[in-house]
């Protein structure tokens, strides 16, 4: 640190450096998670579909009294695949919408099991009552059918995309979207320049840019992980009292995977700040040897 | 403030029958709305004493809880005249609402009869010309006991049975913090009688906030005397303390490093 | 004199990374104000028809509601009169949009400070929307009603509850102080008066700025909303 200017300098660009490096590790861990296949994954992982299951069974057998349809008519028909499918289905419609895509409807993939299960319920019903089976009658099959592809969909909708597509949300969400893919490679190529500036402004001294950004990354990297891991040992994503389980299981697994990813990227910067500061100081320290010894007189 | 006055003693007085058992009452739960309504209360009042009444009805004293609007009625002719009518005032007209088991009610849009509005409300007629219901509402306290004042005996009992809801309202809201305390207190009896629990928050000449609570602890209403514009700001004052505390300490910091540079440039 | 320097350059590579640091977390703190609010808006967006009460959460020992079904994309019968249906304190029963000031916002029935967390909060003491009379909602500035300032005369409102949607036209806006009760105060004209505070860098102002919106639809449900 030759110079106030220079002291001054670096000191501004170190912590711009702290804030490029921060948004190198968000950057790399939106872009892990904002793609269709990684919250399909997830929602693998999380075990989504057991919860859906249970829960569509749960409001199938309470509805029963009401509407005479008995629970078993619905849960056959939703096996696991079935489930992923509308899962998955729901995933790429929000996607589509982040794309781009304004104009796009979240629909249920037909489900012929269901239909005919449907049908034959209400078949039975008409014969044992000797009901007509006119324009009514299949008008209300119809409805029952759309009502049932509804609730699957409301249920499956697990990281509530289609509740982000109407509150508009997607839309804004489409606008940074195509600038997610090279965001890390963005934010990368700010810290070097970053650091070229330090050189910069340390030419007569260029291994003092090193401490310079060997400290803003271990600093960056601290910034990041002291959060990170409050966040991750408190639960504090459990506190989101979320009401249906395979939402809260969703969105507490994506918020903690992310956090996760977060924290390894800072983890990774502040070894190299410390690396790059123990560098430094064993430059230095053969520098000052150097220089105590070409200068006998005043070691004395 | 009269408004959660009237507040707390209806729903102090509708969920009151609710802790004392089953009684045969004389008068129904309609009865009972419509004299709420009758003396000002405001209808979310009215509806979140339905709600604690419905999730066990029949089991309520409803003629004491009668009894204890009455009090708060004359309560409130006390604190404007000194003294209660000789006859009781005539309650409002039947505009009754359903109520759903889940707490929720329906009201018909075309003729809604909020107590707020006193539209509805059928008082006695006094026997003389008084002054317009408006003009009333829009005196001072003092004004109010003065014109009251100014009546016989007949036409000022006269008049006090015909003060429409909105006419009470309006005294309650200018009574002085002191006044309100006296009135506010039958209600505050009244909901630990009714389980529920009222807690004042502030009482000034102004305003008064108040909180309505069931017997489980749970939040049933808020709220102030009458209208209130909301604190809807964030703050981030202590939050930019913060930061100009850090900014601070890091120019103390840096004017360190200074004095360290310089000292070491003039000893070099 | 050699150690002295050597003294002075550990204490200012000691101190430097400090100074950073506090630095970097003065700027932080500022400028994650605004990304915070705007997370927490869409979060409440997203999660509104989901979240449900965490008494460990609110301390005011608030218990919020289920609230019944609230449809944004009701295609059935409707009718210019119908039933409001009077929600309970605390329960969602509507949601707000503006399109055209990119608003939207879960409506509360009353207001508390973990309501307006979650969402606009309309005054427990004025009317329903559907009801003659004026209804009254308000919601932070920083968070529900940050574009509030963007409505302009004109500019359609749309309040979709369970009964019902109502469509409301910008008349008027509104500045006021603190202590003005003009515009919340129960009033027998029918309209839609929505505020906030004034945008003001500290977070809380004592002027509070809104519309005037008079009704232009009202479309009751007939036969609910339910399958």
């Amino acid at each position: 640190m030759k110079s106030i200017k220079s002291y001054i300098s670096s000191l501004i660009l170190s912590v711009l450096l702290v804030f490029a490096v921060l948004g190198t590790s968000a950057a790399i861990a939106v872009k892990k998670y904002a793609s269709p296949d990684a919250l399909k994954e997830l929602s693998i992982k999380n075990g989504v579909v057991q919860q859906i299951k249970s829960q569509l069974a749960d409001y199938y057998s309470d509805r029963y009294n009401a509407t005479g349809i008995p629970a078993e008519t619905y849960t056959e028909a939703f096996t696991d695949e079935y489930i992923q499918q509308v899962v998955e289905s729901y995933i790429d419609t929000g996607f589509e919408c982040i794309n781009g895509n304004k104009n796009i409807e979240f629909s249920v993939p037909v489900n012929s099991e269901l239909q005919s299960n449907m049908n034959a319920v209400f078949e039975e019903y008409a014969e044992s009552k000797n009901y007509e089976k006119d324009d009514f009658f299949y008008l209300k099959l119809d409805e029952s059918m759309y009502a049932a592809y509804k609730k699957v969909g409301e249920y499956c909708d697990v990281y509530k995309l289609e509740t982000m597509y109407n509150s508009n949300i997607l839309e804004k969400v489409s606008k940074i979207y195509p600038y997610i893919d090279n965001l890390p490679i963005d934010a990368a190529a700010v810290c070097i320049a970053m650091i070229l500036l330090l050189l910069l402004v340390n030419l007569r001294a260029r291994s003092d840019a090193l401490y310079w950004a060997g400290i803003s990354s271990f600093l960056a990297g601290v910034i990041g992980v002291v959060p990170g891991i409050f966040l991750t040992i408190t639960r504090y994503f459990d506190s989101f009292t979320i009401k249906q389980p395979q939402v809260f299981t969703s969105f507490t697994g994506l918020m903690y995977d992310a956090v996760k990813s977060f924290i390894i990227c800072e983890t990774v910067f502040i070894a190299v700040g410390i690396v790059a500061t123990v560098v430094y100081m064993i430059i230095r320290g053969r520098k000052n040897d150097e220089i105590n010894s070409s200068r006998p007189e005043m070691a004395e | 403030m009269k408004n959660k006055l009237l507040t707390a003693a209806a729903v102090s007085v509708i969920a009151f029958m609710s802790t004392v058992g089953m009684t045969a009452n004389a008068a129904s739960i309609d009865d009972l709305v419509a004299k709420a309504r009758a003396y000002g209360i405001p209808e979310s009042a009215i509806q979140s004493g339905l709600n604690q009444y419905y999730q066990a009805p029949g089991t309520y004293d409803i003629d004491l809880a009668m009894e204890y609007l009455d009090q708060y009625h004359d309560e409130i002719l006390a604190e404007l005249v000194g003294q209660t009518p000789t006859s009781e005032p005539a309650t409002e007209s039947d505009k009754t609402e359903s109520s759903s088991s889940s707490g929720g009610s329906q009201e018909t849009a075309s003729d809604s009869t909020q107590a707020s509005s006193g539209n509805s409300q059928t008082t006695t007629s006094p026997t003389f010309e008084r002054v317009d219901k408006d003009d009333f509402i829009n005196m001072s306290l003092e004004e109010k006991q003065n014109y009251i004042a100014s009546l016989d005996e007949q036409q000022r009992d006269d008049f006090l049975n015909s003060l429409s809801a909105e006419e009470l309202k309006s005294v309650v809201k200018q009574l002085p913090a002191n006044d309100k305390a006296g009135v506010i207190d039958k209600f505050v009896q009244a909901g630990g009688a009714l389980g529920v629990n009222v807690t004042i928050d502030e009482i000034t000449d102004d305003n008064f906030s108040m909180e309505m609570r069931d017997n489980e602890g749970n939040l049933i209403d808020k709220g102030s005397l009458g209208a209130v514009v909301e604190d809807t700001g964030i703050s981030y004052r202590k939050l930019y303390l913060i930061s100009a505390s850090c900014i601070a300490a890091a120019a103390a910091g840096i004017f360190f490093v200074f004095r360290k540079y310089f000292s070491k440039k003039k000893a070099g | 004199m050699e150690k002295k320097s050597g003294e002075k350059n550990r204490a200012i590579y000691i101190v430097t990374p400090f100074i950073v640091l506090l630095i970097s977390m003065a700027v932080l703190i500022v400028a994650a104000i605004k990304p915070y609010n705007k997370l927490s808006v869409y979060l409440n967006l997203a999660f509104m028809d989901e979240f449900r009460n965490n008494p460990n959460n609110d301390d005011n020992g608030l218990v919020i509601p289920t609230p019944n079904e609230i449809n944004t994309n009701y295609s059935g019968e409707t009718s210019e009169n119908g039933e409001v249906v009077r929600p309970n304190f605390g329960e969602q029963f509507a949601v707000l949009r503006c399109e055209s000031a990119d608003l939207t916002a879960p409506v509360y029935w009353g207001g508390d400070r973990e309501l307006f967390k979650r969402g606009a909060c309309q005054a427990s003491y004025s009317k329903l929307p559907g009801l003659d009379g004026r209804a009254v909602i308000s919601a932070h500035e920083d968070t529900f009603f940050n574009n509030l300032s963007k409505l302009k005369v004109g500019d359609e409102i749309i309040v979709n509850t369970s009964y019902g949607e109502f469509t409301y036209t910008v008349s008027e806006t509104i500045i006021f102080e603190k202590q003005n009760k003009k515009y919340v105060n129960p009033s027998d004209t029918s309209e839609l008066i929505l505020y906030t505070c004034k945008k003001d860098i500290l977070g809380e102002a004592d002027e509070r700025i809104g519309v005037i919106c008079t009704p232009k639809e009202s479309k009751f449900y007939i036969g609910g909303t339910e399958e």
